[in-house]
């Protein structure tokens, strides 16, 4: 069974006045220094409250365009773009892979642009919206939520930001992280850390008071931090302008005003500490994929085209919001038990495998039902 | 929160600086809300400033993570995190802990002029024996120290160990307990990341006879022990 199908995203889009990271209002006067915390006094610029529905404004906007869900020939796509993957000869023979794309990002290269309209309810550091979610997730640990919750009470929800939309988004912003990642030669659990720390981030933070490669940018600079694993800060400035400009940085200079990298980086900095102080500090992510391998060789599974899928099953799963609803072995089991099913394998003959796992029948369902959704 | 920008904007006025580390500095600070502790004090760390003087340091963000991670009776309790926006300063609240051992030792060293209680001694030694044995449990943490409590293989250059660098320290620190004085007081050699230190593995040499690679088999597989034979052999 082929879990890899062309699928085309409808467009996704917001539009720049949401605060692209390089969009025109951030250059209206390169003279004036930004002070250090003009992050936290930026209204929402986002809608009119009367608007009909989601990007409806009376005046012309840029957008992001990107087919943020397109799965591609793994062997067609140049290799300093291929996802890094768990290799067993057999299976990269006879599958395919999904690929993260390429972001696509309509910038203006006029500096006088007009912003959207303010939001009636905007406040100085955030819409009424943003606020009032943030209180929500006081708690110190990462408390795990149902999809319903999540579904439900995101803050993006009050900013006329669908379900299906916020879906897209992440899915993007994901693709963008791999991307950067992988230019910087990170290894894939600091990638897939700072994803989940992104997902941390917009259930406490709507989608249209910030923007999400600004936000992906600094969680892959913390996170890589964090682990051990430090990227000096410009280049990964330097990097993650080239993926989003799709032009060589030494072009972007052309484009840009003059202090424009300087300004990102300033930008950059205070979105790491936006994401700190949303996130209460809690940095700490556990992966399923050593409970899924400890596992797997217990019962003998060890290099077994059964591991290497349900590995990249996991590896898929990080676009979803599952980290944030199970705790790593109960991702493992629906990745190995999603994988056993494709493969035609019958794990229950395993003894006691989903105890091994500590998981339920419930647990195991909802788990590979959200994996399944991501093919 | 609050008292904790309190804290941060009066902190030269009203507080006093106890301590300094490499990377951090640290204050005492009377607290008026009983919502925060117990204590009428906190302690707060601020972080020195990264290289970059932008970002906030790997270690600050370690250290962080480590502390939300600990709840124990034997390691001191986090209680709030602020970052001042304004200059990017990195503020850790503590509960305050009144003593520290360095200051009961110089205590009975100075004004008593005699040895530890044995049942102090004991005690003292069980609460931080407790203490890291949860750290080493729970968190996977070794807890590397200062040159007088470093372990020889430390100081031959090892760039991977193990938990056991932590019951060296606390084996010399045992000895401290007893005799008031460090048991190897080398003098730390500071000029490169990694650098030689002849006279602290002297100090233990003394006390404790030369390594030889029979007595220590893992010895040949240690930096500087490979570099530096001659003179370690020469100090004999």
């Amino acid at each position: 069974m082929s879990f890899v199908r062309n699928y085309q995203a409808e467009d996704c889009s917001l539009h720049s006045g949401y605060w692209s990271t390089f969009d025109g209002n951030n250059f209206g006067n390169s003279n004036r220094k930004r002070s250090r915390n003009n992050y936290y006094n930026r209204n929402c610029n986002i809608y009119n409250d009367n608007r009909t529905k989601f990007g409806d404004h009376g005046c012309n906007f840029n957008f992001y365009t990107a087919d943020h869900a397109n799965y591609v020939r793994y062997d067609a796509v140049p290799s300093s773009l291929k996802r890094r993957k768990y290799s067993v000869p057999a299976w990269q023979e006879s599958q395919q892979y999904y690929v993260p794309p390429m972001v696509h990002d309509n910038i203006p290269s006029s500096y006088n642009f007009q912003g959207p309209p303010t939001r009636s309810d905007g406040d100085a550091s955030t819409s009424a919206s943003c606020k009032r979610d943030c209180s929500i997730f006081e708690d110190d640990k990462p408390v795990f939520m149902s999809r319903d919750e999540i579904d439900r009470h995101s803050p993006s929800r009050k900013d006329g930001i669908d379900v299906h939309h916020e879906t897209h988004l992440r899915y993007s912003y994901c693709a963008f992280l791999q991307n950067l990642g992988m230019r910087l030669e990170l290894p894939q659990n600091i990638i897939g850390t700072a994803m989940v720390l992104c997902h941390r981030f917009f259930v406490r933070q709507s989608h249209a008071c910030h923007d999400r490669f600004l936000i992906a940018t600094a969680a892959l600079f913390l996170t890589a931090k964090s682990e051990e694993a430090p990227r000096p800060l410009n280049n990964i400035l330097r990097t993650s302008s080239e993926i989003l400009h799709k032009q060589d940085f030494a072009l972007l200079s052309y484009r840009f005003p003059v202090d424009w990298f300087e300004q990102y980086r300033e930008r950059v900095l205070e979105a790491e500490q936006l994401i700190l102080t949303t996130l209460n500090f809690e940095l700490n992510v556990q992966h399923p994929y050593v409970p899924l391998t400890s596992v797997l060789n217990k019962l003998g599974l060890s290099k077994t085209v059964l591991v290497n899928l349900a590995l990249n099953l996991v590896s898929e799963g990080l676009r979803s919001s599952l980290w944030l609803q199970f705790k790593p072995h109960h991702i493992a089991a629906g990745a190995a038990y999603l994988a056993a099913k494709f493969l035609n394998m019958d794990l229950a003959a395993y003894q006691n495998i989903w105890q091994e796992f500590q998981t339920t029948p419930s647990i195991l369902q909802a788990v590979s039902q959200q994996l399944m959704e991501l093919f | 929160m609050n008292d904790t920008n309190r804290w941060t904007t009066t902190l030269d006025i009203w507080s006093s600086k106890i301590g300094e580390g490499t990377y951090d500095l640290i204050f005492l600070v009377r607290t008026e809300s009983p919502a925060v502790t117990h204590s009428k004090f906190v302690g707060i760390k601020k972080f020195k400033q990264s290289k970059d003087g932008n970002d906030i340091s790997p270690t600050a963000i370690r250290e962080i993570m480590l502390l939300k991670k600990i709840t124990h009776e034997n390691v001191v309790k986090l209680i709030n995190i602020h970052i001042n926006h304004v200059n990017m300063s990195l503020y850790l609240a503590f509960n305050y802990v009144e003593h520290n051992l360095y200051e009961i030792i110089r205590h009975h060293m100075d004004k008593l002029n005699h040895s530890i209680n044995q049942y102090t001694i004991k005690s003292l030694l069980w609460q931080l024996l407790n203490g890291l044995s949860y750290l080493h449990r729970d968190t996977n943490m070794q807890v590397v120290v200062t040159i007088w409590y470093r372990a020889p293989e430390l100081l031959l250059g090892a760039k991977h160990y193990t938990s056991v660098v932590d019951m060296w320290a606390v084996g010399c620190i045992f000895a401290q307990f007893l005799t008031l004085k460090p048991l190897f007081q080398g003098v730390e050699v500071k000029a490169t990341s990694n650098p030689f230190q002849l006279d602290k593995l002297d100090k233990i040499f003394k006390i404790l006879d030369h390594l030889t690679l029979e007595k220590w088999s893992s010895l040949a597989s240690l930096p500087h022990w490979q570099q530096d034979v001659r003179h370690i052999q020469g100090h004999k």
